[in-house]
């Protein structure tokens, strides 16, 4: 579950990453993650790689079964102390606060992004409405300009025409009567 | 014809201003009957209306070239642009 979790959050980043890469949340996601798997306490058993729980290069969690039964064999007590309880203290106490500060669902790090995400979706949404709306504008004014400008090219070739054949008619007629 | 000029319909044309050109020269045209009516008009002012009309289509023909340009384009982003919001939409939505 706690693999999964990592392999999900890391695959969010990069260059072909997921649709939240260069989210805020991805980073917060992956600090929550680590505060888990690098838990340390005093006492004989101090880290989840004492019960077996090796945390690797990558994030993942690597379990070697036989260690955990070593130290339950060899320590039971610090084993107990080390995992604590999810009320109390201890490793339990830190993962299950960890998952309440994610899950939550009204002040958890998921559903506030989901809030935050949506809200901005509906900004951007009336962004590219208002710009639709512009972009609406200059294309009817477009169209309308080149209807306009069509007219007017028309009338005054047709009406230069007239006056050319009419100046020149007047001409001729002047030159008839002199 | 003394009073009226070539120039504000030039002016009108050249910055794009299609209807104000066109009112401008519907006065000129009538001025410019009457003066032919009349017998003031000259050869000149007919070749300076030529003029005017050969050049005023020459502007019309470039401003239709780039507004259908524009148009062109705006067509094109809406079509690319329209599909990647939507899909950029349902993405997000997904992930949670």
């Amino acid at each position: 579950m706690y693999n999964a979790a990592v392999d999900e959050v890391t695959g969010q980043r990069g260059q072909s990453g997921g649709a939240l890469g260069g989210q805020a949340v991805v980073g917060q996601l992956s600090r929550i993650l680590s505060s888990i798997s690098t838990y340390s306490a005093s006492g004989q058993i101090n880290v989840l790689e004492d019960l077996g729980l090796k945390l690797e290069t990558n994030g993942r969690l690597t379990y070697a079964p036989f260690t955990l039964i070593g130290a339950e064999l060899t320590n039971p007590a610090s084993v107990t102390s080390f995992l604590g309880s999810a009320a109390g203290g201890g490793f339990l106490k830190v993962a299950t606060d960890a998952l309440t500060s994610v899950e939550d669902s009204v002040t958890g790090l998921l559903k506030t992004s989901e809030t935050d995400m949506t809200s901005q979706i509906a900004k951007l949404g009336a962004t590219i409405a208002d710009k639709q709306t512009k972009v609406d504008a200059l294309q009817i004014r477009l169209q309308n300009q080149m209807a306009v400008s069509d007219a007017l090219i028309a009338a005054m070739e047709q009406q230069a025409s007239y006056f050319s054949s009419m100046f020149a008619a007047q001409q001729t007629a002047d030159q008839m009567y002199k | 014809m003394e009073q009226f000029s070539l120039e504000p319909i030039r002016q009108a044309v050249n910055s794009e201003e299609f209807d104000r050109a066109g009112r401008l020269w519907e006065q000129y045209a009538g001025q410019l009957h009457q003066a032919i009516l009349d017998g003031s008009a000259t050869g000149a002012m007919l070749s300076e209306t030529r003029q005017l009309v050969d050049w005023s289509a020459l502007v019309v023909k470039a401003f239709r070239a780039h507004a259908g340009a524009q148009l062109n384009s705006l067509h094109v982003a809406e079509v690319y642009g329209g599909a990647g919001s939507r899909e950029s939409r349902a993405i997000i939505r997904a992930s949670f």
